[in-house]
């Protein structure tokens, strides 16, 4: 076959097809074959090996018992029915055959070309997991970085270690602290999670810790907080480093003397819980900034465990998208059962700032769009991604930008902004900035910009 | 603080910072547009569950908008005292008509910014001036304008009181149109307390004295008689005075009355079970020139259609186009709305921190004075929210709350429903999926 798009069988048609096939065949780089009779054709699929096949059903001896036949037996590669009587009849007949499609003639050299490509990247796809691998948890992957993870969570989860999970945001930092209480002596009692970021600050103290009725306006009955709620058991507090000074004095509290107090009541309240914390924030930075305590920060990272972004875990996107595309394919009832090796390489190529969570979301998108039983490059929409909360469409404004900054101050701010976004990487920030990468290394250092 | 560590403000911390006065009320629309979704929160386990509080202020943006926002101000400033000096010089003509039709324009100008203390203020002045003269047309403006102001205040009993007095006096000075539209103002206010007969009643009477069948009011009242008919179960009626309506509504050439209908006819697919049909007729008004409220309204209506199909990402998508929209208008009397409806699909999901969004909801409301009709339809829904998951004393308390304020506005029959709802909680499991949220 020898060409980077493997090889394509003609049998039987005549010589317009064969005409169209090569003309059809050539932007992909595959390499054809043909045989004018089924003899010829039998002899040539088993030499050959194609990638795909076009069968003429219009030619003696061949129907769809043959066609059935071949396709089972499977060195065909992907099966493609030609016949002068196509009919909604046919096509029934001859996916139930297992043929990949079943196209009218003649045909041009532009619909093969589509027939092809849907055909290779069939042929050349990768099967999904089936439903027994599927029941296991979100954290799929090999890369060393996530076995370093899985050796930490072995070690740390039979304890009753306080564990610090940190990384960018989107890793699985909530699905390692599950991990880590699943294999606890804890794990037949409740896994609590506070996403510290989210909760507005003046309800999150009474989220935690819980109220008496009355204590404050919209306190109205009585509520057991979450440390209550964990206990036995474990409580997840995500995104810690969001968390204001005062809280974090109760916490510390809370850690310190394993006891809370409802807002409003009197009574305080022994609690039993192991606590599991979570930062996509820089807590050294932090701390030196007076924005996170020091002493609390000793307490959380009894064990550190740090999760990579998913850009440097090398072939784990291929396994996490067959992972999720099987899990979404069964959720949304969808037929898909592969994913096209096409599909992966684009994947793969991803810089993924929102690391697994946005992988997930662009499979979740590409299954739901998804039409046939693989899931193709087409499918694939990185352009349109979408966060659960993306930013607005509009101009944006630097964040901190003040009318009195000196130019510098600004350009400072920008740099700061765009190496964030890029994270750190001083090439793609060079493309942005239109500047030249050692310029923005150059100025990134003078101005002091480290990105956390 | 080095302006490069310098963390931008959160809308929570600004909104904690101002007092609540009328005269920031533009400044806090314009903080509501300044803000930003934190772009590090994005990909962040909590970003489902983003609420305005945790949107970023770009203080920058809003220092540039001072000048424009005094403009505004001194704007509705100058146009009031434009209409006070008018109706003056009204008054000195002895044209008393004039001045109470010169001062119900400076109630307007305020009313147009929310201010409904002030509004309410030249409008009562505008009534007493109105009361004098043989024209009695501005008598009954003024009182329509003040029956507006007490439905947008929950004052419900009031507002019915005078819309029924602006129609007696409309009747008198032989003002149809004034008489329609009483009639109309009636209707909806009797159908915020779920009095639906009376609210019937009330259109029908307007329907016998329309001038034109060709007329905005006409189609505003047949729409509120189709909304009447839903409400009471009769989906025939309720189609057939949709029917009428959109027959007449292109030659009445108003488009919010048209707007209104294709509402109306998508809540009705939704009464009936269909949601896929009230989903096709909500994706047809949006793609037609609709201003923002209304293209925020359909946006929810086609969330809680796309929800009720089970279609739980898109519904949150319509409902997050919905939050981008008012928030860029700065619109926050819509903003509970979203945050309820994101609640309610929390709610479906199992996801226990929708929480969220009923307080943001709520907070909103509370802050800004918003319609105490609002808040209990919002109560009722945190109250089915908690019930959910179980907190069976709390759902009691949140629905007790709403039917003190349905008895209190005077919708009787929310209040009976609540009571229902109480009852059936206390007898029976703690979740309760059913919808009876009273909304329109």
């Amino acid at each position: 076959v020898g060409r980077k798009g493997g090889g394509v069988l003609l049998v039987g048609g005549d010589d317009a097809t064969a005409e169209a096939l090569r003309a059809a065949a050539e932007p992909l780089e595959m390499r054809v074959a043909v045989a004018e009779g089924l003899a010829a054709g039998l002899r040539k699929i088993a030499e050959e090996r194609p990638v795909v096949t076009l069968l003429s059903l219009d030619m003696p001896g061949v129907d769809l018992d043959l066609a059935s036949r071949l396709a089972e037996e499977g060195s065909v590669g992907a099966l493609v029915l030609l016949s002068d009587q196509v009919g909604p009849k046919l096509a029934m007949d001859a996916a139930r055959a297992g043929a990949e499609d079943v196209i009218g003639t003649p045909v041009s050299a532009a619909a093969l070309t589509e027939v092809l490509r849907a055909a290779t990247a069939r042929a050349t796809s990768v099967a999904l997991p089936d439903d027994r691998a599927l029941a296991e948890d979100g954290l799929i992957g090999g890369s060393a970085g996530l076995v370093d993870a899985f050796k930490t969570i072995g070690r740390v989860g039979p304890s009753a270690a306080t564990v610090l999970v940190t990384g960018e945001s989107g890793t699985g930092k909530e699905l390692v602290a599950q991990a880590i209480h699943r294999i606890s002596p804890r794990a037949r009692n409740p896994f609590v999670a506070v996403n510290c970021a989210a909760i507005p600050e003046d309800l999150l103290e009474s989220e935690l810790f819980g109220h008496e009725r009355g204590a404050f306006t919209g306190a109205v009955s009585r509520k057991i907080g979450r440390f209550e709620r964990a206990h036995g058991g474990t409580i997840f507090l995500d995104e810690i480093g969001d968390m204001s000074l005062v809280l974090q004095a109760k916490i510390l509290r809370v850690l310190q003397e394993r006891e809370i107090e409802r807002l409003g009541g009197e009574e305080r309240v022994r609690v039993d819980v192991r606590v599991v914390a979570a930062t996509h924030r820089d807590l050294g930075a932090l701390i030196e900034n007076g924005d996170f305590r020091e002493d609390l920060y000793y307490r959380l990272a009894v064990v550190k465990l740090h999760l990579p972004p998913l850009r440097e875990r090398g072939t784990d996107v291929r396994d996490l998208t067959l992972y999720y595309a099987g899990r979404f394919a069964r959720e949304h009832e969808r037929p898909i059962t592969a994913v096209s090796e096409e599909a992966l390489e684009i994947l793969g190529r991803h810089g993924w700032p929102g690391n697994v969570r946005e992988l997930r979301n662009v499979l979740e998108r590409a299954v739901l769009l998804g039409t046939g039983d693989t899931l193709l490059a087409e499918h694939i929409d990185l352009e349109g991604r979408a966060g659960p909360a993306a930013p607005q469409p509009r101009a944006a404004t630097l964040p901190g930008y003040s009318p009195e900054m000196s130019m510098a101050e600004v350009e400072a701010l920008h740099m700061e902004q765009v190496l964030r976004r890029v994270k750190g990487h001083y090439g793609r920030a060079a493309e942005i900035l239109g500047m030249h990468r050692n310029t923005v290394s150059r100025k990134a250092m003078e101005y002091g910009i480290g990105v956390g | 603080v080095n302006p490069i560590e310098r963390t931008p403000l959160r809308f929570e911390s600004a909104d904690a910072t101002l007092p609540d006065l009328p005269d920031l009320r533009l400044l806090r629309e314009a903080l509501v547009d300044a803000s930003r979704v934190d772009e590090a929160q994005i990909w962040g386990g909590g970003a489902r569950l983003s609420t305005i509080d945790k949107r970023l202020i770009a203080l920058g943006d809003v220092e540039q908008r001072i000048s424009e926002i005094g403009d505004r101000v001194r704007r509705r400033t100058e146009r009031v005292m434009i209409s006070a000096v008018a109706a003056l010089r009204a008054v000195e003509e002895k044209d008393e008509a004039a001045a109470c039709r010169h001062l119900v324009a400076a109630g307007e100008a305020e009313e147009a910014q929310n201010r409904l203390d002030e509004a309410r203020a030249y409008y009562e002045k505008a009534l007493e001036v109105g009361r004098r003269p043989r024209d009695r047309r501005g008598e009954s403006l003024a009182l329509r304008r003040l029956a507006r102001v007490a439905r947008a205040r929950g004052e419900l009993d009031r507002a019915l009181a005078l819309y029924s007095e602006s129609r007696e006096v409309a009747d008198a000075s032989r003002d149809p149109e004034g008489f329609v539209i009483g009639c109309l103002g009636a209707g909806h206010v009797l159908t915020d307390q779920g009095r639906w007969p009376d609210a019937r009643e009330s259109y029908l009477r307007g329907v016998e004295r329309v001038a034109s069948e060709e007329s905005a009011e006409f189609v505003h009242l047949c729409n509120g008689l189709s909304v009447v008919e839903r409400r009471l179960g009769d989906f025939e009626a309720s189609e057939e005075w949709l029917v009428r309506g959109e027959a007449v509504a292109p030659a009445a050439g108003d488009e919010t009355a048209a707007a209104y209908l294709q509402h109306g006819r998508g809540k009705l697919y939704l009464a009936k079970g269909d949601p896929e049909a009230a989903q096709a007729v909500f994706r047809d008004a949006l793609g037609r020139p609709l201003d923002f409220a209304a293209r925020i309204v359909t946006l929810l209506n086609l969330a809680e259609a796309l929800r009720m199909a089970g279609r739980l990402s898109e519904s949150e998508a319509s409902t997050r186009r919905a939050e981008e929209l008012a928030i860029a208008h700065g619109d926050l009397p819509h903003l509970p709305h979203v945050y309820v409806e994101l609640g309610e699909l929390a709610r479906q999901r199992g996801d226990r921190d929708g929480f969220i969004f009923f307080e943001q909801a709520l907070d909103v409301l509370r802050e800004r004075g918003l319609p105490p009709l609002d808040i209990a339809l919002a109560q009722r829904s945190y109250a089915r929210f908690e019930a959910r998951f179980g907190d069976r004393d709390a759902a009691i308390a949140r629905f007790r709350i709403a039917e003190e304020i349905h008895r209190r506005i005077g919708s009787e029959r929310d209040a009976e429903e609540v009571a229902l709802e109480v009852e059936r909680l206390e007898a029976g499991p703690s979740d309760i999926n059913e919808d009876h949220d009273g909304k329109q």
